[in-house]
């Protein structure tokens, strides 16, 4: 599903965030992406979504070398790629609706099915119709990141990417975000979670591909 | 369903920023609105022009005490001219007539004159109205006519005018063009803002896939809609000062201003275009380098 191979990235002023990244995660694969901070994680995980550009290496998704992709053809990329943030990232002044519909409205789906869909999505991370109406403000930490997930997986991505998900959870919140990205996992989408919770990573058990100082550690 | 996502979106940046969008245009409608006004005045003075020009006469006088039969050969050779509609001939006393009306009391001791004394002429009326240099080469000809002493025509004035008015049509071009300037910079100054406002929401829409497109389309929209309102309501304006002008002024003031025409289609919907294209124009400015 995706392909790193000897990828390096520095940004302007000399910071090497990325050093010869070399690592393969397999379609259905549930990997944690770890390391301190400024060990790259989050270039990593940009770069995947080409948010930033490699300054070497090659990257493929789903046999796409996006590496080189212009820049028009962006969009169609990040459409088929969910992206979940440790702030959330929702718009304040937008109904819980309207959040989780926004790739929906990209893609041009018809109201009808954006409905359906929107509801859908939003019983699969457990928040009933109550919610479709309300403001992110009037919501707790964790049906926040659980609305922030059902946008990333509204229009079903085969790869959901997300940065220190739980970074603003506590323990509690933190296992039933997690829960849902392995109900997620189980339904075929390949999640690929960066943390710098070891605890987490030793919990789950899945697969993890440790980063230091820009380099894979091991995985 | 795009579509309704633009307008959507245009009407919530217009909800949030209210305060700039309402002062860029108000400022966008005083701009057009002066516009407005200058080539409504630019239009009359043009339509008054033509007036003249299609009215204007050529007035040949006649060698003194020239005779009957030779006044008839003249007026055979002038009738000749493709270009004349309709020959009139005037005699002495008809003019001294005139003169002495004219004069009024200024012209008391005057009628002794001997009729004599004045020029008996042909006034010509043209087929149709001819450029200057068509009626100064035409005016040429009838002096060559022998019998004809003097031929006038109007063509200083005339030409004058038509200076003044070629002046005009370029301060019109060069005032449309500051214009465009104008609602421009304000378009886009004002959608900058709105743009710089709502960058979070930017920067969702970019990585949920949004393209370029998408995300300016509403900005265009705005700039564009900013300008026809702007142009709309100007026009509104210039037709109520025309109004006004036309029943209240006119009845006061003086009584040719009744005769002002309003803005023609054609001026119309020059005015909405350049609303609309300098609208669209700042929009495109206010999102560029932003991707």
């Amino acid at each position: 599903m995706v392909r790193f191979f000897r990828v390096s990235k520095t940004y302007p002023g000399g910071t090497r965030a990325l050093q010869e990244v070399t690592f393969s995660i397999e379609k259905g694969e549930f990997v944690f992406i770890t390391g301190p901070s400024g060990a790259g994680k989050t270039t990593l995980l940009k770069l995947m979504i080409l948010a930033e550009r490699p300054d070497r290496g090659e990257i493929l998704l789903d046999g796409l070398n996006i590496t080189r992709l212009p820049p028009s053809k962006v969009p169609y990329l990040r459409r088929r790629v969910g992206f979940v943030f440790q702030d959330f990232k929702l718009l304040k002044d937008r109904t819980v609706f309207e959040n989780v519909a926004l790739p929906l409205e990209v893609a041009g789906y018809s109201p009808t099915r954006m409905q359906r869909r929107i509801r859908q999505i939003l019983r699969l991370v457990g928040l009933n119709d109550g919610y479709l109406d309300k403001l992110p403000q009037r919501l707790s930490g964790g049906e926040q990141q659980r609305v922030a997930i059902a946008r990333a997986l509204v229009n079903n991505p085969p790869l959901l990417i997300a940065d220190e998900p739980t970074g603003n959870l506590d323990p509690q919140l933190t296992t039933e975000i997690m829960d849902l990205f392995r109900k997620t996992n189980l339904l075929g989408t390949t999640v690929i979670v960066a943390t710098h919770d070891t605890s987490l990573v030793a919990r789950y058990g899945h697969r993890a591909i440790a980063l230091h100082k820009g380099r894979v550690a091991g995985g | 369903m795009k579509r309704g996502f633009y307008l959507r979106q245009a009407w919530r940046h217009f909800r949030e920023g209210k305060g700039p969008y309402l002062f860029g245009l108000s400022t966008i409608t005083m701009a057009f609105f002066l516009f407005a006004l200058f080539l409504m005045a630019l239009e009359n003075l043009e339509g008054l022009i033509s007036t003249w020009h299609k009215r204007i006469q050529v007035v040949c006088y006649l060698e003194g005490g020239i005779g009957k039969e030779e006044v008839e050969r003249i007026k055979e050779q002038i009738a000749g001219q493709p270009e004349v509609g309709a020959l009139k001939y005037i005699p002495p006393q008809r003019i001294k007539e005139e003169l002495l009306g004219d004069l009024g009391e200024m012209a008391r001791g005057l009628e002794g004159l001997e009729e004599e004394l004045f020029p008996s002429c042909l006034e010509i009326s043209l087929k149709s109205s001819l450029s200057l240099a068509s009626l100064e080469a035409f005016a040429r000809r009838m002096e060559k006519i022998q019998g004809v002493a003097e031929v006038q025509y109007g063509g200083n004035w005339l030409q004058r005018a038509s200076l003044l008015l070629n002046l005009l049509k370029g301060g019109a071009w060069v005032t449309g063009g500051v214009l465009l300037l104008v609602t421009l910079l304000i378009t886009a100054n004002t959608l900058k803002l709105v743009f710089y406002q709502r960058r979070e929401e930017v920067e969702i829409l970019r990585l949920v896939g949004a393209t370029e497109g998408f995300i300016r389309g509403p900005f265009y929209l705005e700039g564009t809609v900013q300008g026809l309102i702007g142009a709309g309501v100007a026009i509104g304006l210039a037709a109520l000062a025309h109004n006004f002008v036309q029943t209240e002024v006119s009845s006061r003031v003086y009584p040719y201003l009744s005769h002002i025409s309003f803005l023609s289609l054609r001026s119309i919907a020059l005015l909405l275009a350049l609303g609309l294209s300098s609208g669209l124009l700042g929009g495109m400015i206010s999102c560029s380098g932003s991707s």
